[in-house]
């Protein structure tokens, strides 16, 4: 290649070398005005160069005429499904420390059932949420403070038996901590485990109560039980949502029946009572099943059904 | 004429900073706006590594794989960059991880004799000759550059980057791959016109 700027010494306003012609023609995006003026003066009056600039024309050209290859079929449902396995995965540590926040809320409820009844609570707005419930909410976003809260509370509440896990189970803050990749195997024997019978008849319970605050403790917690089954997966759609149905009927006929029902008696007390130690037992049984291996969950809930009975 | 490559220029601008905030969000954790900047580079991702690898079934693992890399990875992406040159970036890692693998294989297969040989991609005389269709015989071509040389060529034909943004892909300065690619597309023209040649001899013309 010669050097068309040795040839033109004196005209140097267009001089471009041959050797810096090559570069700016593979870089036309972003040369200036006064490049491309340049350029087009050179390869005007440069035969070689103008070779080599149809050369470089014709091998683009003939990279660009050959068919782009597609995406993959499936590529985006196929990332996206692998994306929300992923989030559920990471979800799990939260999810955890949910339950772990939910047998606060079930200890809660029972002791502030089984202590003298209290003065009528005004139904709380949404910016006033009852402080078990708020408490149970926070603990989604600091499961470290709510496991503390759940071993605070399990110390301090010796009448909340049925919460206390049996002597083999390992306490929750012994639980390892969850991560990404759950580190016990969790399959979805918890969500089998999970009775959502019982929990229907629970909710039931504690919304015939009619303590508008409590039917919001029980719907919330039915409805995070629900969704939590569902996280774990290989689990049938339809009772859920029949759950979550049967709850939402349950509460759309406590707030009709609420003013007819007035201020719960002892009667309702003690059903409450009963129920919502059925809840935290649940709870419990789900959180067994949870934290160890499925094996070992059997011998535990074995066990523990042959000393209070079946859970 | 002025009006209208302003107009066009408005349009790049701003489909750029779309996609930006897109990147942002999708960095935010918003899995939808990731679903859009899966749908708008999905094919040109797929497109790269296929030219890279010169494997389609490789390219549609190493593209699901990007995707995939991008998510875990969203949090470190910068809006001083283009989302698709952080995104190339991410699948040219993962060719060059393939291609190593391969070589690798290869290296297995033939016994510490064949060690240090470069592994020549590029289909033999038979399947050149027999490669008919502009599509492999650009990829016959493409098999034929060195490994740095077809990034080069993918990025700035393919995932339509510059220089200077291709440079921040491959971490390699621009003036580097400006060489990079006069030689490549020389080879490349070398070898387009010898298939085109065996092709047509293959075929009884001359």
């Amino acid at each position: 290649m010669t050097d068309v700027a040795q040839r033109w010494p004196d005209d140097t306003d267009a001089v471009l070398a041959c050797s810096a012609v090559e570069a700016r023609i593979l870089d036309l995006a972003t040369a200036g005005e006064r490049d491309l003026v340049a350029l087009a003066d050179h390869l005007a009056r440069c035969p070689t160069c103008r070779e080599v600039c149809r050369d470089h024309e014709a091998v683009v050209g003939a990279l660009l005429a050959a068919p782009r290859a597609a995406p993959p079929p499936g590529l985006e449902a196929r990332v996206m499904a692998q994306i929300e396995r992923g989030r559920r995965r990471a979800g799990l540590a939260r999810a955890a420390a949910l339950w772990v926040a939910g047998a606060v809320v079930g200890g809660a409820l029972m002791l502030g059932r089984s202590s003298p009844a209290p003065a009528p609570t005004p139904m709380p707005t949404t910016a006033q949420e009852p402080s078990a419930l708020a408490a149970w909410r926070a603990g989604a976003e600091e499961p470290a403070r709510s496991r503390a809260r759940d071993a605070r509370a399990t110390a301090d509440a010796p009448t909340a038996a049925p919460l206390a896990p049996p002597p083999t189970v390992p306490p929750p803050t012994a639980a390892p901590p969850r991560s990404a990749e759950p580190e016990v195997a969790i399959d979805a024997r918890g969500a089998r485990d999970l009775d959502l019978g019982r929990l229907v008849e629970v909710t039931r319970a504690a919304i015939a109560s009619g303590e508008v605050r409590d039917e919001r403790v029980a719907h919330a917690i039915t409805t995070e039980a629900a969704r939590l089954a569902r996280l774990y997966g290989d689990v049938d759609e339809e009772p859920i949502r029949a759950l979550l149905e049967r709850t939402a009927e349950l509460i759309g006929a406590a707030d009709g029946g609420a003013t007819a029902a007035g201020s719960p008696g002892s009667r309702a007390d003690s059903a409450f009572r009963e129920s919502a130690t059925a809840l935290a037992q649940s709870l419990s049984r789900l959180r067994i099943t949870l934290y160890l291996p499925p094996d070992v969950a059997d011998a535990v809930l074995d066990r523990v059904a042959a000393t209070r009975g079946p859970l | 004429m002025q009006v209208r490559e302003e107009a066009g220029k408005a349009r790049a601008s701003g489909a750029l900073e779309l996609e930006r905030e897109l990147g942002e969000r999708a960095g935010a954790g918003d899995a939808e706006a990731f679903r859009l900047l899966l749908a708008r580079y999905g094919g040109g991702v797929a497109d790269l590594a296929d030219r890279v690898l010169g494997d389609r079934s490789d390219a549609e693992e190493v593209c699901q794989e990007t995707f995939l890399r991008a998510w875990q990875s969203r949090a470190t992406y910068r809006r001083e960059h283009a989302y698709s040159t952080w995104l190339y970036r991410i699948a040219l890692n993962l060719c060059r991880d393939r291609l190593r693998r391969r070589r690798l294989r290869r290296h297995e297969s033939i016994g510490a004799d064949g060690a240090g040989e470069p592994i020549d991609l590029a289909p033999g005389p038979l399947a050149r000759a027999l490669a008919d269709d502009e599509s492999e015989r650009v990829r016959a071509a493409l098999a034929g550059l060195g490994d740095d040389e077809r990034e080069i060529v993918a990025l700035r034909v393919y995932g339509g980057l510059s220089f200077r943004e291709a440079a921040e892909a491959l971490g390699a300065p621009a003036s580097t791959l400006k060489s990079r690619m006069q030689q490549a597309l020389r080879r490349l023209r070398d070898a387009l016109g010898a298939i085109a040649m065996e092709a047509s001899e293959g075929s009884g013309e001359l």
